[in-house]
């Protein structure tokens, strides 16, 4: 029977028949000796050996081989290594996903910023027009500001008139990319001023209430700082609805009981 | 014996007809006449407001501050005063108000302030061309010349929107009282704020 010997490069190990190199230590590139063959070969270089060949696993890569030879001390630092690595694989896969989300923001914002500039040069562009096509007149706009003013200390709300009052009408018709406006006030933002353009042709078709409601509307946008309400039919009546073309059959007393609600609810605010 | 009958009650009615006249209290006088419109007028603080007038009475402009019209006749005298109110009041909102009888004695009170004595007769809250008011009946004792005058006032003070529209009828004490009322009555009761239905 043949008899086979293994070395480990240092020692040399054997006899051994075929079935107990099998049960040996060895791997692919132990080199192996037996009668006959003239120098130490490679396992995986004899033929006859290729049963044996079968059995062994396939070679292990360079940190797992590193694994298995290193102390438990080793293991830990590898593992920790390890943990490391997951780590800046999860930071990275983190920082995959808020570069994700900056990038969807911005496709989402970037739009919205350039419509709303888009639309303030439309704004600025429409205040420019409103401006240029103003004239004064001789309606009593005064009077209107006076008893607001009034009515507004009868509920206790003293507010300083502003040095600046402009009230004037404005071929706001003529204006492209509006469509029919009545007025617009633009001293919301401005504590010292007092802005309001009125649309002649709408003031001519409004009645007596109606131009209260407007009057006393718009001063409200620039005085108190209110916003319009939604046109929605809870709203219809009171006076900051933004449809008043359609209070063409409102009363006088409306028109009074309607501010007054205004003024109370902005006393409790 | 038909001849004789007819002469007496031809005479009859001259009698009655005479007797109107003195008294200062005509038919013709109890109906209004022709309606008086003060819109646009410079003292009526944009009040738009008619009022009938009965037709042998004088209209003239008011001298006096807030006095937008004076009507005269039959020993009578009935003006139109407006003034500025406090604020707004909606016609519920007045007629709330007006219930407070403190604040109904006080705007009696400033109403007749030129008066050295007066007694209210009569008050009530009354509703004049869709408004609430106040009515009061008065007696005024005021000094004029030397000489002590009784007057009798009828006033309707009315609260229409941020505006307090007076309406003062005064004569004479005497005998015809009820009659003169009921005319004042009826010149009042022709009031109309057209804007209302505008």
């Amino acid at each position: 029977m043949k008899k086979y010997f293994y070395t480990d490069g240092i020692s040399k190990f054997g006899p051994f028949s075929k079935d107990e190199l099998k049960k040996q230590n060895i791997s692919l590139t132990t080199k192996i000796w037996y009668y006959g063959l003239d120098e130490w070969t490679e396992l995986s270089n004899v033929s006859e050996l290729v049963d044996i060949l079968c059995l062994i696993p396939p070679e292990l890569n360079s940190s797992d081989l590193i694994q298995k030879t290193q102390s438990d001390s080793d293991r830990k630092i590898i593992r920790t290594i390890k943990t490391k690595k997951d780590i800046h694989i999860k930071n990275y896969s983190l920082l995959s996903k808020v570069k994700w989300l900056i990038l969807i923001f911005m496709i989402i914002l970037v739009p919205i910023i350039v419509y709303f500039n888009s639309n303030k040069q439309t704004d600025a562009d429409i205040y420019n027009e409103i401006v240029a096509n103003s004239y004064d007149s001789n309606r009593e706009f005064d009077m209107y500001i006076e008893k607001y003013y009034r009515d507004l200390e009868v509920y206790g709300i003293y507010l300083k008139k502003p040095q600046v009052i402009i009230v004037k009408f404005s071929k706001i018709d003529q204006i492209e990319k509006t469509t029919h406006i009545h007025g617009v006030s633009y001293g919301i933002d401005d504590d010292d001023r007092i802005e309001i353009y009125i649309n002649p042709s709408s003031w001519e078709m409004f009645n007596k209430p109606m131009r209260y409601f407007f009057m006393y509307h718009e001063l409200s946008h620039d005085v108190l700082k209110v916003d319009d309400l939604k046109a929605v039919p809870i709203n219809e009546g009171k006076l900051m609805y933004p449809e008043i073309a359609s209070y063409e059959n409102k009363t006088m007393d409306d028109f009074i009981e309607s501010y007054h609600a205004l003024f109370e609810v902005y006393l409790e605010k | 014996m038909a001849k004789l009958l007819i002469i007496v009650l031809v005479q009859l009615l001259l009698y009655i007809n005479l007797y109107c006249h003195t008294s200062g209290v005509t038919e013709k006088n109890k109906i209004p006449g022709e309606s008086l419109s003060i819109k646009n007028h410079p003292k009526a603080k944009s009040v738009n407001m008619t009022i009938k007038v009965p037709s042998r009475w004088k209209i003239r402009e008011g001298n006096r501050p807030n006095v937008v019209k004076v009507f005269t006749g039959d020993s009578s005298i009935y003006l139109i005063m407006i003034k500025e109110n406090a604020t707004f009041f909606s016609r519920n909102e007045a007629r709330e108000l007006l219930k407070d009888d403190d604040l109904v004695n006080n705007i009696i009170q400033e109403s007749i302030l030129n008066a050295s004595n007066f007694t209210v007769i009569d008050k009530s809250i009354v509703t004049i061309g869709t408004y609430p008011s106040i009515f009061y009946k008065a007696k005024v004792t005021t000094e004029r010349t030397g000489l002590t005058i009784t007057l009798i006032m009828n006033s309707w003070t009315i609260f229409y929107e941020d505006k307090l529209v007076l309406l003062q009828s005064s004569y004479l004490e005497n005998n015809n009282a009820s009659l003169i009322d009921d005319l004042f009555f009826k010149i009042t009761n022709s009031v109309i704020f057209p804007d209302q239905y505008n």
